[in-house]
C-alpha cells in the first residue's frame, strides 16, 4: 500500500480513537465545567510519536473540530476550552519530545502535556470567564488528576508503541 | 501475552522526578491554602440586614440583640462566636455550634438575625469552593 494512504488510514483512525475518548471524557464531571481531563490527547501523542508534529496537529485539531461538531458544543464554550488544551498540550509535548527526549520518556511528555493542557485550560477560565486570580486556587487539585491521566495515557501510548509484533505497522514501515 | 508491568514502559528518571515533583507540589499547595483561609477576627451581628455590632473575637463577652421574635444572645469566647440563646422555635442557629472562620455564618432565619466573621484582607477570600 502506497505510504501515503498507509498515513492516511492510520491518521484517520487515531481521529476516531481521539473522538471516541473525547466524547467519553465529556460524560466525567470535573472542578471545572468546561474543562476535562485530556484523556483525549492519546491520539495526539500518538501520532506525535509514530509520524511526527505536523500530522499529529491534523489529529489533533480533527479531534477537536469533529468532536465538538458530534457533540454539539462547536459554538459553545467547550469548544474554545478544548482547543486551547489540545494545541497547548501538542505545542509542549511536541517540544518536548523533539527537545526534552533524553529527560522524558512518553510517559514523561504526556505529563507535561496534560500539564499544559490544564494550565490553558485554567488560564482561558481565568481570561473569558472568572477573571479572579483566586481560580487558580484549584490548580493544586487538578494537577493531581493531571498526573495521573498524563501518566495513563503516556503509559498506553508506550505500551503500545513499544511492542516488537506492531513494529512492522510503525510510521515507515509497510507490512 | 506479556507486558513486563512497569518496566516495559520505560520511564526514565526525569519522568519520575516530574511526577514526584508535581504530587509534592500539589500536596502542598492544597495543604497551604487550606492554612489560608483567614483566621476571623471580627463577629458582625446584624438583624434585618442592618449591621448591629461588630464583635472582635479577641474579646470573650455575651452581647444580646433584638429581633422581631425577641432577644438572641450571641456570645463570643476564645476566638469563637455562637448564638448562644434565641427566641426561636426550632433553636438551628443554636444548634449551629461555633463558628470561626472568615466567612463562615450562623443565621437565625424567624428572628432575622446573622452572625458572620470577618477575616482579614476581604479581597482575598474564596466565596465557596465546590470539587
Amino acid at each position: 500500500m502506497p505510504k501515503s494512504t498507509h498515513k492516511l488510514i492510520h491518521l484517520s483512525m487515531l481521529v476516531s480513537v481521539g473522538l471516541i475518548l473525547y466524547i467519553l471524557e465529556t460524560n466525567i464531571p470535573q472542578p471545572l465545567p468546561w474543562a476535562r481531563i485530556g484523556l483525549a490527547n492519546l491520539a495526539a501523542l500518538m501520532a506525535l510519536v509514530l509520524w511526527g508534529f505536523w500530522e499529529a496537529l491534523a489529529v489533533a485539531l480533527g479531534r477537536i473540530v469533529l468532536g465538538s461538531l458530534i457533540t454539539g458544543a462547536l459554538l459553545s464554550p467547550v469548544f474554545p476550552f478544548a482547543l486551547a488544551g489540545g494545541l497547548a498540550s501538542l505545542v509542549v509535548m511536541g517540544l518536548s519530545w523533539r527537545f526534552l527526549r533524553p529527560i522524558f520518556s512518553v510517559v514523561g511528555v504526556s505529563i507535561l502535556g496534560a500539564l499544559a493542557h490544564n494550565i490553558a485550560q485554567l488560564y482561558l477560565a481565568y481570561v473569558l470567564y472568572i477573571q479572579r486570580g483566586q481560580i487558580f486556587y484549584l490548580l493544586p487539585l487538578l494537577l493531581l488528576s493531571t498526573v495521573l491521566s498524563g501518566f495513563f495515557v503516556g503509559a498506553v501510548v508506550a505500551l503500545v508503541t513499544g511492542r516488537k509484533a506492531l513494529q512492522p505497522w510503525m510510521a515507515g514501515g509497510n507490512p | 501475552m506479556t507486558t513486563r508491568g512497569l518496566r516495559g514502559l520505560a520511564m526514565t528518571p526525569g519522568d519520575w522526578a516530574l511526577i514526584v515533583g508535581l504530587v509534592l507540589v500539589s500536596l502542598v499547595s492544597i495543604f497551604l491554602m487550606s492554612r489560608l483561609v483567614g483566621r476571623g477576627t471580627t463577629a458582625i451581628v446584624e438583624v434585618d440586614g442592618v449591621t448591629i455590632c461588630r464583635l472582635d473575637l479577641s474579646v470573650n463577652r455575651h452581647q444580646t440583640v433584638a429581633g422581631p421574635l425577641g432577644e438572641t444572645d450571641v456570645q463570643v469566647q476564645d476566638g469563637r462566636v455562637r448564638v448562644a440563646e434565641s427566641p426561636c422555635p426550632h433553636r438551628i442557629c443554636v444548634r449551629s455550634g461555633w463558628i470561626t472562620r472568615a466567612g463562615d455564618m450562623i443565621v437565625c432565619v424567624p428572628n432575622r438575625v446573622i452572625v458572620r466573621v470577618e477575616g482579614e484582607g476581604e479581597a482575598g477570600q474564596m466565596d465557596a469552593t465546590t470539587w
